[in-house]
């Protein structure tokens, strides 16, 4: 650190040390016994290689993924990565299955707690006396540090009885492939209104200008309704078929129900990092706290919004014991796109290779299939980590 | 105040009416009070999952509760409902938490120092904390796969004894066996030293009971140096499928978490006090070990604490180092010998019993959770009760 004392220290050795005999003498006791140095030294090489030992675990990590995931896809035939089923003792080694598991997962999470965690963290951040952030904030480090394995047995036990299987009876969950049933497809059209009509319009309207903003607020009340319609008549039309006691669905709930306290919490952190003299500009306007949340402060806080969220989605993709626990996994699980059902991910699939009842032991392609989708999910959530940094870093260098 | 005194002819367009209105119209914002509800209610429905959470949980737990409370605590492992107890899984969690904090603390500590503190390459700093940043984000499961590859196979079941490993893993030994004797030595003089000088009895007795503590855990650990040395030719430097393996592996995951909380608590002590400390002429470390590490120290203990419940509650790990999900015999091994032995740990007794679709298993696995949010929560609590008592801002 320039300018800082160890480095003035050493610009006045070098300085005395030009000054004859005299300064030499100073020399020395400025630079301390060489006793001292030599402890000193010794501590900071003992703190630089406690500190490579992460470097060290890094290596170990990519080492052991990468050296048994080739050595599996050496094995097999690469044909075999694409099937219609995950049951490796088969030698079926379909990875849509798994892939399509964790999207579902993570979809199903991440509309879970999207909602609650901004909701809180805007709470918290905009609305709340620092009294109530103290009483209420612990709520949320408390849901926070429930066990994953916990969360799995309610997900289990009571959310799939109890909420998924009334929730699957009522509305037909839409899948992402053509509805057996009207009822089906009208709640899957309603879901193409919400989550890709909406925005496509507003985003089109946006771009034509200030007669189309006028259009945008108006438009897209019009296609909620539409989409609610939509979903009453899928309602109307026989609704779903329940759910199975093992299900997708409920293992989505329960990895929603751990991510809403990270994505509250890191979201709040952005929003709380921006700074007081633009929403005081904005209330000195005459904004009220509505605005003021919705218009300055969100708007200003995104990059962090948007961190959160993907930090959330990795949470999810990575989250083992959950979906271990709810979604019913096995040793053989055919392709699904059905929440109903009993589906499996990435990660429980390498849980129920690992161990539990369908453990397999033993150097066969079966056993070592366990480090290649190690490696893919090493890979996913890398990426989507790095993606999150960037965005957090961006919060950072704005204000 | 009079230099910047506002000036007097105010906008004709505006009736002050219109400005006072409006200003005035406060309690009439609908909109703004249904959105700050909605707020609110997010905030009302996590804390009702975790009402409902626990409520559940109490109620499936109630006729284990009311009936055997003693001996649920103190069962083993059974297939047979009504003997099946978590002793096994209490100890082994309380040891995967031992074997964590020994190794994790002071790595993670040292590595928050060196960044902090020590060194000056700015390369070396950027991609060791990147580094520390991305293990961070590793999902457990994959610590979990190199727990199994080095730990379990590597290091424990297949390490060939006279291979180059081999006998590193036995020089290792030895060094770790003078490690625990020098420690004990200095242990020893430290309590000599504070006894001299005559300290108030409370320090004194802190003093005695945390270097009696030390010093029994130093005696298991040479123990089990010993058992792993004769052992040797079978099961390598950890026993293969052991609370060992389990144990450096749920280390390594939180490890992370220890470095960034550290580096966290040593950002927030203001270079001033590290000055003052240069100032006297003190060294790089006698201003780290007297000043910076004290003044952090309330912020370092509350992340290690925090590290230690995410220890206690990871169940993906341990369970793919092999922790037993049923019935298993521990003989009568003391604790060092049973470290290299089969194990079990509260998420995996909790996970193996979850998903049987016995009813009285059920109320087995309610019970089971009930004793593993208690540790978690009492391990929190003290975090947030650490860190609102002894936060300082400066």
């Amino acid at each position: 650190v320039p300018g800082s004392l160890p480095v003035l220290l050493g610009d006045a050795v070098t300085l005395a040390e030009t000054h004859g005999p005299d300064g030499r003498d100073l020399a020395d006791a400025l630079r301390g016994s060489s006793a001292r140095r030599g402890r000193e030294t010794a501590i900071k090489i003992g703190f630089l290689l406690a500190a490579l030992t992460s470097v060290l675990i890094s290596f170990f990590i990519i080492e052991t993924l990468l050296a048994e995931a080739i050595s599996f896809l050496s094995d097999i035939d690469l044909g075999e990565l694409f099937g219609f089923a995950w049951a490796p003792r088969r030698g079926l080694f379909d990875i849509r299955t798994l892939l399509m598991g964790s999207l579902l997962v993570a979809l199903i999470a991440m509309v879970v707690a999207t909602p609650l965690g901004l909701g809180a963290a805007v709470y918290l951040s905009e609305y709340a006396s620092p009294q109530t952030r103290r009483t209420l904030k612990p709520v949320l480090e408390v849901l926070a540090s429930i066990p994953s394995v916990v969360l799995g047995f309610f997900a289990l036990r009571f959310l799939s009885p109890n909420v998924v299987e009334h929730l699957a009876d009522w509305i037909a969950f839409p899948r992402l492939a053509p509805g057996d049933s009207t009822a089906e497809q009208l709640s899957l059209s309603a879901v193409v209104v919400l989550l890709l009509v909406i925005p496509f319009t507003r985003v089109v309207l946006r771009t034509l200008g200030e007669s189309g903003r006028r259009f945008a607020g108006p438009a897209t009340v019009a296609l909620v309704l539409v989409a609610a319609v939509l979903f009453v008549l899928s309602v109307a039309s026989g609704g779903g078929n329940g759910s199975e006691a093992f299900n997708l669905a409920a293992a989505g709930f329960g990895v929603g129900v751990l991510i809403i306290p990270l994505i509250a919490s890191v979201a709040e952190d952005a929003m709380r990092a921006v700074p007081r003299s633009l929403r005081e500009a904005a209330y000195g306007l005459g904004a009220r706290p509505m605005t003021v949340s919705l218009q300055i402060v969100f708007p200003a806080a995104i990059s962090g919004i948007v961190a959160a969220l993907l930090l959330a989605v990795s949470r999810a993709i990575g989250e083992t014991l959950v979906v271990a626990v709810a979604a019913g996994g096995s040793g053989a699980t055919l392709y699904t796109t059905d929440l109903t059902e009993p589906g499996t991910t990435i990660t429980a699939a390498i849980a129920s290779l690992a161990f539990g009842s369908d453990q397999v032991a033993g150097d066969d392609s079966a056993f070592q299939s366990l480090y290649f989708l190690g490696l893919l999910l090493f890979v996913i959530t890398f990426l989507l980590n790095i993606l999150g940094d960037v965005f957090v870093r961006r919060t950072r260098q704005t204000y | 105040v009079t230099a910047t005194a506002p000036p007097q002819d105010r906008p004709k367009t505006i009736a002050p009416s219109v400005v006072s209105r409006s200003i005035e119209s406060h309690g009439s914002d609908v909109k703004g009070a249904i959105f700050q509800g909605l707020l609110l209610s997010t905030l009302v429905i996590s804390l009702a999952i975790l009402v409902v959470l626990v409520i559940y949980v109490l109620q499936g737990s109630w006729s284990v509760v009311t009936e055997r409370p003693g001996d649920f605590l103190t069962a083993n492992l059974d297939t047979d409902p009504a003997k099946a107890g978590v002793a096994q899984g209490i100890r082994g969690s309380l040891t995967i938490a031992m074997i964590t904090a020994l190794l994790a603390f002071p790595l993670g500590i040292a590595t928050a120092v060196y960044l902090e503190e020590y060194a000056s390459d700015g390369l070396v700093v950027r991609f060791i904390t990147l580094n520390v940043r991305n293990l961070a984000g590793v999902p457990s499961v994959v610590f979990g796969l190199l727990g199994l590859n080095l730990f379990v196979n590597t290091l424990g079941d297949d390490l060939n004894p006279t291979s180059f490993l081999g006998r590193g893993g036995r020089a290792l030994l030895v060094v770790l066996g003078i490690a625990v004797v020098l420690s004990v030595v200095a242990v020893l003089a430290l309590v000599v030293r504070t006894i001299r000088s005559r300290p108030r009895p409370l320090r004194l007795l802190a003093t005695v009971v945390l270097a009696g503590a030390w010093v029994w855990l130093m005696l298991q650990g040479s123990s089990y140096l010993r058992t792993t040395w004769r052992e040797y030719d079978d099961g390598g430097l950890t026993g293969g499928r052991s609370v060992v393996s389990g144990g450096v592996t749920i280390a390594a995951l939180v490890l992370p978490i220890v470095i960034i909380t550290t580096i966290e608590a040593l950002r927030a002590v203001p270079k001033a006090i590290r000055e003052a400390g240069f100032g006297v002429g003190a060294s790089r470390w006698e201003v780290t070990k007297s000043l910076v590490l004290p003044s952090a120290a309330p912020g370092i203990l509350t992340g290690a604490v925090l590290s230690l419940s995410r220890a206690i509650g990871e169940a993906a790990p341990i369970l793919l180092i092999g922790a037993s999900t049923t019935f298993f015999s521990s003989g009568n091994q003391s604790f060092a010998e049973q470290l290299r032995g089969g194990f079990t740990a509260l998420p995996a007794v909790i996970f193996g019993w979850a998903r049987l679709p016995d009813e009285e298993f059920e109320a087995l696995t309610a019970a089971a959770i009930i004793v593993i949010l208690v540790l978690t929560f009492a391990t929190n609590a003290i975090a947030i009760v650490l860190r609102n008592r002894y936060e300082r801002t400066w």
